[in-house]
């Protein structure tokens, strides 16, 4: 088990900058992932780690010993990391059995053989594949397929575990059942995890400290309730979060900002050009509701609604913006092209700076 | 930024050393090197040895023009182009080649468009078989139609036995025995089934649901014929006429067959002529200018295959395809398909073998047939030789076959694997093109000016690389590196469909890279390796341009062999050894099919 280091990290592709000056640590038995959308730099980082690329710049260390270093050309083959990688197409093996599989590695460590026998059987029983061990890839299905990449990885006992989007090639209902089985195993085997991901609710359910990245630069490097609540710039309060943030910016909406000055007046410090709201902070009320204090109210017509079993998303525009919001119970009684309004509370309402950078800096009255 | 604890020097000491043990652990860039340096000896080599040649003064020329050896000189340019003798060496090989090229791209790609159309689109009857067999011919030497016939159709201006038509009491005229008519009609039926696959396949991939999208709004079937499926088929109409041009630009032993009794000469012709003679300067000249033309031929087909990738279909399933009703033309197809089935495939073989096996072709009394041709210890018309199984030449030059196919197929199979591999590791880099366009270059030139630009840089030592001349290594190197690109493809489709993970999974488990590379890659490239070696054996096999200027007097192989029947008129020899060379070819055909389970025609015309 191991604690991660990775200082100044920066790898470029000729002129192109996969990561950018990134800086992190994670601790020993942490399960952190690294979210963002394709081309964030993600899986490059992961590589990196891996020891399958090199960096342009900086470090990484495990344990406070160095793995990789651009500076001394400095680099521990990823053989002698001991580090579990879970591939997103898995890479399994396609002429060796399930056992032949996970047996390869044990294999190439020397482990003798009848320690390989039980580590194996004990492996198969912990990912539930027990029955397939003599089957051949080709003969499982997706789900099968990933444990088996899974057990592969883990039956080394990696002190580093790595796994490349490991459940975007399932379907909806295996992934909830394969996100159940890792955090699971985690918290079996208390391996240090890092998980790339662009699919924010697993990074969100699964992890201890999240990486948020976009176009290879770290935006926001914390617990999943901290990045959801205080996404620390516009990118990260967009990315995380479904149904979406609501967004509305100075500059396009001029206007409706007048009412939302009147609304903060006082309790910002400095200048802010966007706000944002999450769409179960909101309600809907009629357009003859009277205004209450503190809560900022915005006009506009009902284009959907959307029960969704539990709750019911309905969704308003105004001039060429959406919004969504996210009801509990039933909403006041309206259809398709009724005129309403939009409520939210000051204290629900998030606000950026012109560089859409989160304004913390508030007076809660 | 932070400080470092490093000199500059330090450092740089430190990066080599850290430099040296990457390679410890992946040697990757060491087997690339060799890689490249073999490929560009043995590729490019070649061609620029002959180019030279081309341009520099041979010393038995010297006197003659004047100038010392070596020096160079626009002499052979002149002699080729502008002299008194360019006409006979060049302007009417030249004019012949592009008639006979024109008339065979032509014929070749209409029969194989017609008869692709007729077993892929209509309801013609005995589809699945035609289909199968219609191929088979391309499982034969290309000479074999040549001949077939000269077999059937020859008259005395060649000696030897009596053609099949002048059993019977015809003598065919000059202008339908030999010459271009021939050779054109026998390249069509040769040529034919690349087109036909080439259709076929193209055919099969034009998504009906094109054709029905047009349908539903209102196009009438001639329409959707001429609008939506022939622009789709341009890609496979340009395609094969220029493979099929190229082809034919390099091909010897048909024109050498059916053109010599008259003088036809084509640019193969001549240049095998130039070098007969010793004429090196002019044969340089003539490979160029050969291997020029059938670069550009395959590199504009190149270029519009790219542009014809916006026409594959993007989307998923096939679709059901519906046929055209034929209705009254249903026979009229039949007995069509039918008669070039028996054309390409049944009558060569049939006239072939028939003459092996009578005094007289086509005169079918029980006297007429024997075995002498097969069996006897002395055949007194052949001037005392011995039959195909009891002659020593024979026998000689069949092991000398085998041994030759073999080794260069082993070779060309490991070395292409390889190729395949380290071309994949490097694959959307410069390294990678390079490595990509060089291993593909023997494919692209043409055979017959393969064969001389080989023969030009082995002649003579070069610095500490032995003289091959007259060797066997010689040949077997040549057919190594021509047959390269198809196991070089063969490796690089099969490695990228592996992929790099399988393998980065197994360094991450421990292995090193000596072991991860026998362990998985090895295993995974068995079938591709395999097809990468029977292929260039066949192909070994019924080899006769490319080996034609690299034998020697004490090393022949079956197919030169042929060549020398002919060149003494035992035609019925020379069809003997054919049929032998066909049958061996088929039976390993057949096996490897049965073992594999795959089909290796596709990859004998394959592009």
């Amino acid at each position: 088990m191991a604690e991660i280091t990775i200082r100044n990290l920066t790898k470029n592709f000729g002129k192109f900058s996969a990561i950018d000056e990134l800086d992190l640590t994670i601790a020993d038995k942490e399960f952190v992932s690294l979210l963002g959308p394709s081309g964030c730099g993600k899986t490059t980082t992961l590589r990196i780690l891996s020891g399958l690329e090199e960096p342009t710049i900086g470090e990484v260390l495990f344990d406070g010993k160095v793995m990789s270093s651009a500076e001394t050309g400095e680099w521990v083959p990823p053989e002698k990391r001991g580090i579990g990688l879970v591939f997103q197409s898995y890479a399994l093996w396609p002429h060796m059995t399930v056992w032949d599989n996970i047996d390869f590695g044990l294999e190439m460590q020397n482990v003798p053989k009848e320690k390989r026998k039980k580590l194996i059987e004990d492996i198969l029983v912990l990912l539930q594949i027990e029955e397939l061990s003599q089957r051949y890839s080709y003969q499982l299905s997706g789900g099968q397929q990933q444990r088996v990449a899974l057990a592969r990885s883990i039956v080394l006992q990696p002190q580093v575990l790595l796994l490349d989007e490991p459940l975007s090639n399932l379907d909806a209902r295996l992934r909830i059942e394969m996100r159940a089985e890792l955090t699971r195993l985690h918290s079996q085997l208390q391996n240090t995890t890092v998980f790339v991901t662009h699919d924010q609710l697993e990074a969100m359910t699964l992890s201890t400290r999240v990486a948020v990245m976009k176009d290879g630069k770290l935006q926001q490097y914390a617990p999943p309730m901290e990045i959801y609540r205080q996404p620390a710039n516009l990118f990260v309060a967009k990315f995380v979060g479904s149904p979406p943030i609501n967004v509305l910016s100075r500059t396009e909406s001029p206007n409706i900002f007048k009412d939302i000055d009147a609304v903060l007046k006082g309790s910002i410090k400095g200048e802010y050009d966007f706000v944002a709201f999450r769409p179960e902070f909101c309600t809907i009320v009629s357009k003859q509701e009277s205004a209450k204090e503190d809560i900022f109210y915005l006009d506009a017509e009902v284009t959907s609604i959307q029960p969704t079993g539990p709750e019911w998303i309905v969704q308003l525009s105004r001039d060429s913006l959406k919004f969504l919001v996210r009801l509990e119970r039933e909403p006041i009684k309206m259809v398709i092209g009724d005129k309403v309004k939009l409520a939210v509370e000051r204290k629900d309402i998030l606000v950026f700076s012109k560089d859409e950078l989160l304004i913390t800096t508030r007076k809660t009255t | 930024m932070y400080r470092s604890n490093y000199s500059q020097t330090g450092r740089l000491a430190l990066r080599a050393r850290h430099r040296l043990t990457r390679l410890k652990y992946n040697p990757t860039p060491i087997l690339t090197a060799v890689i490249v340096i073999l490929l560009v000896y043995l590729v490019v080599g070649p061609l620029l040895s002959i180019l030279v040649e081309g341009f520099v003064v041979h010393s038995r020329d010297a006197a003659r023009i004047g100038l010392a050896k070596g020096s160079f000189t626009t002499h052979y340019l002149k002699r080729i182009f502008v002299s008194p003798v360019s006409k006979v060496f060049f302007w009417n090989p030249l004019v012949r080649t592009l008639i006979t090229s024109l008339f065979i791209v032509v014929g070749a790609v209409g029969l194989g468009f017609i008869l692709a159309w007729l077993l892929v689109r209509s309801d013609c009857p005995g589809k699945n078989f035609f289909s199968k067999v219609l191929v088979l011919s391309y499982v034969a030497p290309s000479w074999t139609f040549a001949l077939a016939w000269t077999t059937i159709f020859k008259n005395r201006r060649v000696a030897g036995s009596l053609g099949l038509l002048e059993s019977l009491g015809f003598v065919p005229p000059d202008w339908i025995a030999y010459g271009g008519f021939p050779i054109v009609v026998t390249l069509v039926l040769g040529y034919f089934p690349l087109a036909f696959l080439l259709f076929g396949g193209a055919l099969q991939t034009v998504d009906a649901q094109l054709e029905e999208s047009a349908m539903v709004v209102g196009a009438p079937k001639s329409i959707i014929l001429r609008r939506i499926v022939l622009p789709m088929l341009l890609p496979a109409l340009m395609s094969s006429g220029l493979l099929i041009l190229s082809r034919s630009l390099g091909s010897f032993g048909t024109p050498y067959i059916l053109g010599s009794p008259t003088d036809y000469q084509v640019l193969a012709t001549s240049l095998h002529g130039a070098l007969n003679r010793g004429e090196q300067g002019v044969a340089g000249i003539l490979t160029v200018f050969i291997v020029l033309v059938g670069v550009a031929a395959v590199s504009i087909d190149i270029f519009f295959v790219k542009e014809a990738r916006r026409f594959v279909t993007i989307s998923g399933k096939g679709g059901k395809k519906t046929m055209v009703q034929l209705g009254k033309l249903k026979p009229v197809a039949f007995i069509f398909v039918l008669f070039i089935f028996l054309a390409s495939v049944v009558l060569p073989l049939m006239a072939l073998f028939l003459s092996t096996i009578t005094h007289r072709v086509g005169v079918f009394t029980k006297d007429n047939f024997t075995l002498q041709y097969w069996l006897a210890k002395s055949i007194s018309s052949l001037g005392g030789r011995g039959g195909v199984f009891r002659d020593p030449t024979i026998l000689k030059a069949a092991l000398n076959s085998l041994y030759v196919a073999i080794t260069s197929a082993l070779i060309a199979g490991v070395f292409g694997t390889f190729i395949g591999y380290v071309t994949t590791k490097y694959q959307s880099t410069k390294m990678g093109s390079f490595l990509k366009q060089i291993s593909f270059i023997p494919w692209l030139v043409p055979t017959i000016g393969f064969g001389a630009a080989y023969l030009s840089l082995f002649a003579v030592r070069r610095g500490p690389i032995p003289s091959l001349y007259g060797s066997v290594s010689l040949i077997i190197l040549a057919m190594a590196i021509k047959y390269l690109p198809f196991s070089a493809r063969a490796g690089t489709s099969a490695m990228i469909q592996l992929g790099p993970e399988p393998e980065e999974s197994a360094m991450i488990s421990g292995a090193t890279w000596m072991k991860s590379f026998r362990r998985i890659v090895v295993p995974v490239l068995k079938k591709t390796l395999a097809v990468g070696i029977v292929l260039p054996f066949v192909m070994g096999m019924k080899e006769l341009t490319l080996v034609i200027f690299l034998v020697s007097p004490g090393f022949e192989v079956l197919t030169t062999q042929v060549l020398r029947y002919i060149d003494y008129g035992f035609t019925p020899m020379a069809n003997a050894v054919t049929v032998v060379i066909i049958l061996v070819i088929s039976a390993v055909y057949l096996v490897f099919q049965k073992v594999t389970g795959t089909s290796l025609v596709e990859g004998l015309s394959s592009s």
